[in-house]
């Protein structure tokens, strides 16, 4: 008995060592994985009211006309709150590239069972990892939203063409970097679910978030592409593009 | 059960649970290189945090910093530029030449302790040693190649397989395993064994000769508050008040914006000088007689000039040549032909 008693005690030991290492997102939890459940994002990006297509014009408040060509941005750090309890995923890097589908798609998982009121990530890298060397994933060099010349990665980029744009390409190319202290371009969005989201059992609720992408030229700053065509440093105009797309999100419905 | 059979079953079962936690049982555990701190330096900013060094780490790195094909055209490696007998600097060239015989814009830096380094560039720009290798891979004067593209290249290579799944445990090819590799190899790259380091260590082949004493006091009065021993930089940004040429290259106020840091360029450090000329951020100074000359007369006076320089630094002939004998014993023979950091042929 002592020593099966012994036995255990040594596998479990094994056990625990070996789960530790392999899966750092599994929360500690003490009534085991049963209560752990999953939650699925997807991201539309729209233009105004329209999904944005890239092969179509669209008209900015400000009456520019504008053509996408390529659109990204980082949503990062996902927390999901219950009243003042709150869930932080533990690796939490999602860029989504208008141009491949997939990348608006994402489950997180290991979530504690409960009833979540709202949601709350940030547009963006943190700092830390603008600082921490070499990653992977959402975050590889390989996506080009990393700076080669003055270390950081582009929070959110959107290339097109304009007439308005007053150069000979008719370019317009927003890159909006700068995760310093008095040059941030990190934005936190805080959204409120419509109604109590319960995460229970092996059900997976989907979250449908739309992105319109004209709030980048509105509320609170007016940027008018004739002024404003091409955003590729760190400093105002960045800062104010991002103040611009920090409201750029809202949850269309939970399904 | 036998107690004594009970245990050894134990030890079995642990053993087996031993192997299951390894990252992959059917490779052979690859050696760690320990990473020293020369005695009396101080601690370096990278500590291979989350890369601890093997040899196979290192290996890798060496072999990706003097592969051609990290350029477009398969022609430009980082060694064509940073070659092991010149302190990995290149010798006799103000700019290197890129791929397309382009020219580059700045003075391809010596690299040594570069574990040390806060900032990467003459500018500062990279704040971490695994990105720094973008950069040159990138820049269209230099390799000109994209950083994609070169993972395709690696992941079509099979002796790359082999080398990422030694160094890393599986045959994934990935950017952030190729900058790490490169880091571990770089990083590696210490040169704490000039005549200097053994003189301060107390160490056979240290003893200084009255000349390089008389220089070293020389250089602790005129050179130090910038070229810190033991480092021989202080790994601030300052304007040197070289008159800026056509290229208008503002250094430093390029990453940070502020006028301020206009014409400001990493200090670099003062090891290894011998195998380093040409000097200065775009190489215009071609010996160090002449580095001398510059900084009694040549000064160029501008809003960011250095504050410890705006009377040059004055020195008599005597001075000037003990000065010139001191900096010559920071010169690293050992580190210059270590085989650990040649090329493989």
């Amino acid at each position: 008995m002592r020593n099966a008693l012994l036995f255990s005690f040594f596998l479990f030991v094994c056990l625990g060592s070996c789960r530790k290492k392999e899966d750092p997102k599994v929360i500690v939890d003490p009534n085991g994985k049963d209560t752990l459940g999953k939650v699925s994002f997807t991201f539309e990006n729209m233009a105004g009211s329209m999904p944005l297509d890239t092969a179509k014009w669209y008209l900015t408040e400000n009456g520019d006309s504008l053509k996408v060509n390529e659109y990204k941005y980082y949503v990062t750090n996902f927390v999901l709150h219950s009243g003042s309890n709150e869930f932080k995923e533990w690796e939490s890097y999602y860029l989504v590239d208008h141009n491949k589908p997939a990348s608006k798609t994402f489950i997180i998982d290991s979530i504690p069972h409960g009833t979540y009121d709202k949601i709350s990530f940030l547009i963006g890298v943190d700092e830390k990892r603008n600082t921490s060397g070499a990653q992977t994933g959402a975050l590889d060099i390989e996506n080009n939203m990393f700076w080669d010349w003055n270390s950081g990665y582009m929070m959110a980029k959107l290339d097109g063409v304009s007439p308005q744009a007053l150069v000979s390409s008719q370019m317009v190319s927003y890159h909006i970097v700068g995760f310093k202290m008095g040059e941030s371009t990190i934005r936190k969005v805080t959204l409120n679910f419509p109604a109590p989201l319960e995460i229970k059992g092996t059900v997976i609720k989907n979250i449908h978030l739309k992105s319109d992408l004209l709030e980048w030229f509105k509320n609170p700053n007016v940027v008018k592409i004739a002024e404003t065509a091409i955003i590729g440093n760190a400093g105002e105009a960045a800062m104010s593009m991002a103040d611009n797309y920090a409201d750029m999100f809202t949850i269309d419905h939970i399904d | 059960m036998k107690p004594l059979q009970f245990f050894s079953l134990l030890f079995f079962i642990g053993f087996l649970f031993v192997q299951g936690c390894a990252v992959d049982p059917a490779v052979e555990p690859t050696k760690q290189i320990e990473f020293t701190v020369p005695s009396g330096w101080p601690q370096p900013q990278y500590k291979f945090e989350n890369n601890e060094v093997t040899q196979a780490g290192f290996d890798l790195g060496k072999k990706l910093f003097f592969d051609r094909r990290l350029s477009r055209d398969n022609s430009v490696s980082c060694g064509s530029c940073h070659q092991p007998f010149a302190a990995f600097a290149q010798p006799d060239h103000d700019f290197s030449h890129g791929i397309d015989n382009r020219l580059g814009e700045r003075n391809s830096p010596g690299l040594f302790n570069l574990n040390w380094h806060t900032g990467f560039f003459w500018d500062g720009g990279i704040n971490h040693i695994e990105l720094q290798p973008i950069n040159p891979i990138q820049n269209p004067v230099e390799m000109d190649e994209k950083l994609d593209n070169v993972i395709s290249k690696l992941k079509n290579d099979d002796t790359y397989k082999a080398m990422f799944k030694s160094a890393f445990g599986d045959e994934t090819i990935n950017s952030q395993r190729m900058l790490k590799a490169m880091a571990q190899f770089m990083g590696m790259l210490v040169s704490s064994n000039s005549k200097y380091d053994k003189y301060v260590r107390g160490e056979t082949g240290g003893s200084m000769t009255n000349v390089e004493l008389k220089g070293l006091n020389i250089f602790r009065e005129n050179c130090a508050s910038c070229h810190t021993e033991p480092m021989f930089s202080d790994f601030s940004y300052r304007n040197n008040g070289l008159m800026p040429s056509s290229r208008n290259d503002s250094g430093r106020g390029r990453i940070t914006r502020a006028p301020e840091d206009i014409y400001k360029f990493k200090v670099p450090s003062l090891r290894n000088l011998k195998y380093t000329a040409p000097y200065m951020h775009d190489g215009r100074i071609k010996n160090l007689e002449a580095v001398l000359e510059y900084y009694a007369t040549g000064i160029h006076h501008s809003p960011t000039l250095d504050p410890s320089l705006q009377n040059g630094i004055q020195l008599n002939p005597q001075d000037r040549s003990a000065l010139i004998a001191f900096l010559n014993t920071l010169n690293d023979e050992e580190f210059v032909r270590d085989a650990r950091f040649k090329e493989e042929l």
